[in-house]
């Protein structure tokens, strides 16, 4: 693979290992450092890049095991346990309509790594079921299970914090 | 708008096809949303943004020294001369070549199948279907290990008591 | 007494040699039976990067599969199809014997299901690495796959 080769198969897919970093890892210096560590790695074995089918599938799978990897090997580890209540911050101050989507943001990264991954994959990168499940290494199946667990886990957290939000407004009626 | 309902209903049960959910970000996009879907907006509104982070720009360390002129003029010249050499070099070398890329055997029931691009096809598949296999069972493992590594005891117990302190030394100021 | 304690030596070696080669054989044996199908592969180190290899990456990020030691010389594959249930239990007993007989070490056998099973086997020397793969069904169905590996010298 030569270096405009590399630029149009390997390059082009830099924004959405970088997303899928950020989204894993949780913190941008961290996803610099793995779409740093996994472009020089791949771009140091260009040679040996041909003969994949998928390229998109294959940088994507190489960039989640790396993340995972980064995790295993850090003490601080950035997950934040399961069962974390997302605390919304105060309504007052919630003014505008880029707050909320922060907050989402926020929100989808207290799911568990698989369901907020497969979430972003689907929702934000629009990709195949089939392609999906090839990264994460499931079956279809289960990807649509986790899919819908983190779909319906964010919709409880929007509603209860919807809830949270009218019972501080009626306090101050 | 019953239509959308059933739409959101398939979304969160992870159910929906490409079309429909490019449906339903297009209702969300628009402005004629219901009060009622009004709550998941942002969720849409949220993956949009995120799709638009792009990566940090990369460089490489390829060195791309400038040839003086004299000496690119001399290259180009023997290496013109070299191409119409090696270009019967490697008519000849085509026999040989070929035992460089995978090669098939492949016998069903006793026949061998004699046509190499037929028999290249039913390989690929069925070293590929094996393979599924082979990880499909090694599945429920790495499930498990996945549920091993979530609901580690210790790591949950360590970061309570993280918690805990961080509100006691809190409440102390 | 020399001329025949050197032709025994010679045998003896010969026959270690030849008897370590059973899982190998079993191929030759069996490859044109039209109970079977055979399908061997020959490659070029990384020339197909597979859903196999994909999963070597999760191990250790790129260290297996890109700073690996090993290259995949060739693979072959034998496949028996839907037979009898007596005729799977005595392939599966030459399997396992060859496999025995070979050296090979058991790393691993996952059990799905009541019929269903995977194992794993590996043989390894200085310079080169085999992979064995049982995977049998219910339905009579039996695959034995087998892979070398030449370890690259650093």
């Amino acid at each position: 693979m030569n270096v405009r080769q590399f630029q149009y198969q390997i390059l082009c897919l830099s924004d959405k290992s970088y997303r899928m970093a950020l989204s894993i890892l949780k913190d941008e210096s961290s996803a610099k450092d793995a779409l740093q560590e996994l472009m020089m790695r791949l771009w140091e074995k260009r040679e040996q890049l041909d003969a994949i089918a998928n390229y998109q599938a294959f940088v994507l799978t190489s960039m989640r095991n790396l993340c995972l990897d980064m995790i295993r090997k850090s003490i601080h580890t950035h997950e934040i346990p399961a069962d974390t209540e997302y605390n919304a911050p105060n309504p007052h101050q919630q003014t505008e309509q880029a707050d909320m989507i922060n907050h989402i943001g926020s929100m989808i990264d207290t799911l568990p790594e698989m369901q907020r991954t497969i979430l972003r994959m689907k929702d934000v990168e629009e990709m195949e079921l089939e392609e999906i499940a090839q990264i994460m290494s499931m079956t279809e199946n289960a990807v649509t299970v986790n899919l819908s667990r983190a779909r319906k886990k964010l919709r409880d957290m929007i509603t209860n914090n919807r809830k949270k939000e009218n019972k501080v407004y009626e306090r101050y009626r | 708008m019953n239509d959308i309902d059933n739409l959101l209903e398939k979304y969160f049960n992870g159910v929906s096809s490409t079309e429909e959910e490019k449906r339903l970000k297009n209702y969300f996009e628009g402005r004629g949303i219901l009060p009622e879907h009004e709550i998941y907006r942002s969720v849409f509104a949220a993956f949009n943004t995120e799709k638009q982070i792009k990566a940090p720009v990369m460089t490489f360390p390829e060195k791309k020294t400038r040839r003086p002129a004299i000496t690119r003029r001399i290259i180009i010249l023997l290496a013109g001369s070299a191409a119409i050499g090696l270009l019967a070099v490697t008519f000849s070398n085509l026999q040989y070549a070929r035992s460089q890329h995978p090669e098939y055997m492949v016998i069903v029931n006793g026949k061998q199948v004699v046509n190499q691009h037929k028999a290249q096809q039913y390989a690929e598949h069925m070293f590929s279907e094996t393979d599924k296999i082979i990880e499909n069972s090694y599945q429920l493992f790495r499930e498990a290990a996945t549920i091993n590594q979530d609901l580690n005891a210790e790591k949950i117990l360590k970061e309570t008591d993280q918690k805990i302190e961080c509100i006691k030394t809190n409440y102390k100021q | 007494m020399k001329k025949l304690f050197s032709i025994m030596l010679i045998t003896l070696v010969f026959s270690a040699v030849a008897s370590a080669q059973q899982v190998e054989k079993l191929f030759d044996k069996y490859m044109e039976d039209e109970r079977f199908n055979y399908i061997y592969r020959k490659g070029s180190a990384g020339s197909v990067l597979d859903r196999t290899d994909l999963e070597n990456l999760k191990t250790d990020a790129f260290n297996i599969r890109f700073k690996s030691d090993r290259n995949k010389e060739n693979e072959k594959m034998l496949i028996l199809n839907s037979a009898n249930e007596s005729f799977q239990k005595s392939f599966m007993a030459e399997v396992n014997k060859a496999l025995e007989s070979d050296k090979f070490e058991n790393t691993s056998y996952v059990r799905n299901g009541k019929d269903n099973r995977v194992s794993e086997y590996i043989r390894k020397s200085s310079d080169k690495m085999e992979e064995v793969r049982v995977i049998e069904n219910g339905s009579g169905n039996v695959v034995l796959k087998w892979e070398l590996y030449t370890i690259r010298k650093k």
